[in-house]
């Protein structure tokens, strides 16, 4: 007798009873949907907040920061505006020549092998300034790579929360790989997104997007009312507050450490050794950036930055310890070659 | 309570025990497949995105499932607030698949690897097409093929004859013939 394999699968997943898993924590499920959910919007907070770097290590402190509020919502907005509403449009009038994929995709060619590049639905978690974001489109009617090749592409990224637009970045960049599959042509070029505001009107954007959970939608040309959408991919933006001090003697106004949680920091024989533990995928280019070493990172490609700063032999590192769900860069400052 | 709460808690009593099973089949591990639904649920439900209703929740939760295992994140955090000793099989015998059957099945599956498991499992159960497999793993179409056609044999192997639709869009030339 053979095996019906497809029936079989069919029958023991969906035969299976009604009923919560015994092994299902759904207190903590519901929690941790729910606090990805929250929004941190506040109003401009006043200024005055307590300086990191001298305050005792055992106190918890926060260093404040304006948070900008979201723009609202605007009833009748043109879809693809600051404020409005795109969802019917994404809806109604999904785009699938455009993909986006999180950091620097790359399809490969090599030794006439075409990959594909794998379907992402979110771009991950970030905490710095800009989001490093893959943009692939299709070339329908395209022959082949060669005539696209070179040929400017306009594209949009819509940022909402909610449904309603709050960030709109337009974006024309070179194409830097590509690839030919099924009679599909592929293009792909790399950007940062810049994780700001849009201009409502009467009100300048710019300010950087509270933490959150967002979605990314992509459309062609720079043109509103949108007519047709391409997404949504998930998009997280982690709060950039450092919620716990550093500690006295850390040359912290000369070695800007990421946000995040301070996990270990101690000081042996003039080194300082920091970990500081934060759930982005940017966490180590967000602390070559504060570095200055963002785009050197860029051309080699290291997982190890070394610097002296006004005096200090600075080592940073991106570690794969984990503390709970976070993976957390490494500093190393000390006076002397490390 | 919120209405995306409301959805949520109608998929895990619906179907929590049926995307337990879906992801037992990808992970080949029941204890490692409960921390992954778990995830998966999170990821999907914190987000913004309105969910209208559990049928709809569902197709984004097991595609977040076989994210979460493909991308093979080791989580040190562990979901089991309660740990039962006894055995949680709690199958319901269906007449047109014996006991036997659905056990073997499994074993089977849990032999291949990751690729193939997850090959198998989205033809077979989600019965989508070689393209679209291709595309949900970031493969080739031809690499699809190839994976399923070794899984199949590996799986006949254990089984036996399967009553698989090996249809032309699987069907290899058999290279190492021609080497």
């Amino acid at each position: 007798m053979s095996t019906d394999l497809s029936r079989t699968l069919h029958a023991t997943i969906d035969g299976e009873p009604a009923g919560v898993p015994t092994a299902f924590d759904m207190s903590r499920v519901r929690a941790r949907a729910r606090r990805r959910r929250t929004v941190r919007v506040a109003t401009r907070a006043a200024t005055g907040a307590a300086a990191v770097g001298v305050i005792a290590f055992a106190g918890l402190h926060a260093t404040r920061r304006d948070v900008t509020p979201l723009p609202p919502a605007r009833e009748g907005a043109a879809p693809g505006t600051c404020g409005s509403d795109v969802r019917a449009v994404a809806d109604e009038h999904p785009d699938d020549s455009i993909s986006l994929y999180a950091g620097v995709a790359q399809a490969h060619e090599e030794f006439g092998d075409d990959q594909p590049v794998p379907e992402q639905s979110a771009l991950g978690r970030v905490v710095g300034p800009e989001a490093e974001i893959t943009l692939g489109v299709r070339h329908d009617g395209a022959p082949s790579l060669d005539p696209v090749w070179d040929t400017p592409v306009d594209l949009r990224l819509v940022v909402t929360h909610d449904g309603t637009v709050v960030g709109v970045v337009d974006e024309s960049v070179d194409t830097t790989s590509g690839y030919e599959r099924d009679g599909e042509v592929w293009t792909f070029r790399t950007v940062r997104m810049p994780m700001v505001t849009c201009d409502e009107p009467g009100r300048s954007g710019g300010d950087r997007l509270p933490a959150g959970e967002y979605e990314v939608y992509a459309t062609r040309g720079d043109d509103t009312p949108v007519t047709a959408l391409a997404g949504p991919w998930d998009l997280t933006v982690v709060d950039d507050t450092l919620v716990a001090a550093l500690p006295a003697g850390f040359p912290s106004d000369v070695v800007p450490v990421i946000p995040g949680r301070v996990v270990r920091a101690e000081e042996h024989d003039g080194v300082w050794t920091v970990e500081v533990a934060n759930p982005a995928d940017d966490r180590f280019l967000e602390a070559a950036r504060l570095l200055g070493e963002r785009d050197y990172l860029d051309m080699v490609g290291v997982d190890k930055i070394e610097k002296v700063v006004d005096g200090w032999w600075v080592e940073v590192h991106n570690s794969s310890r984990i503390y709970g769900d976070n993976e957390t860069v490494s500093y190393f400052v000390g006076h002397r070659p490390l | 309570m919120a209405a995306w709460e409301q959805v949520l808690d109608d998929l895990v009593q619906v179907r929590g025990h049926a995307l337990v099973r879906y992801a037992t089949y990808l992970t080949g591990d029941r204890r490692q497949a409960e921390d992954v639904v778990q995830e998966a649920l999170v990821r999907c439900f914190g987000r913004t995105r309105t969910l209208r209703d559990a049928v709809a929740a569902e197709a984004y939760v097991r595609r977040a499932i076989l994210t979460e295992f493909l991308d093979g994140h080791r989580r040190t955090t562990r979901w089991r607030s309660v740990r039962h000793l006894m055995a949680r099989d709690e199958h319901v015998e269906s007449p047109e698949v014996s006991t036997v059957e659905r056990a073997s099945v499994e074993a089977a599956l849990a032999t291949l690897s990751p690729r193939l498991r997850a090959c198998v499992v989205l033809r077979f159960y989600d019965d989508l097409t070689v393209a679209e497999i291709a595309r949900t793993l970031g493969l080739a179409d031809g690499t699809v093929k190839r994976y399923l056609s070794d899984a199949m044999d590996a799986l006949e192997g254990v089984l036996g004859p399967l009553n698989a639709d090996r249809t032309t869009d699987i069907e290899l030339v058999n290279t190492r013939e021609a080497r």
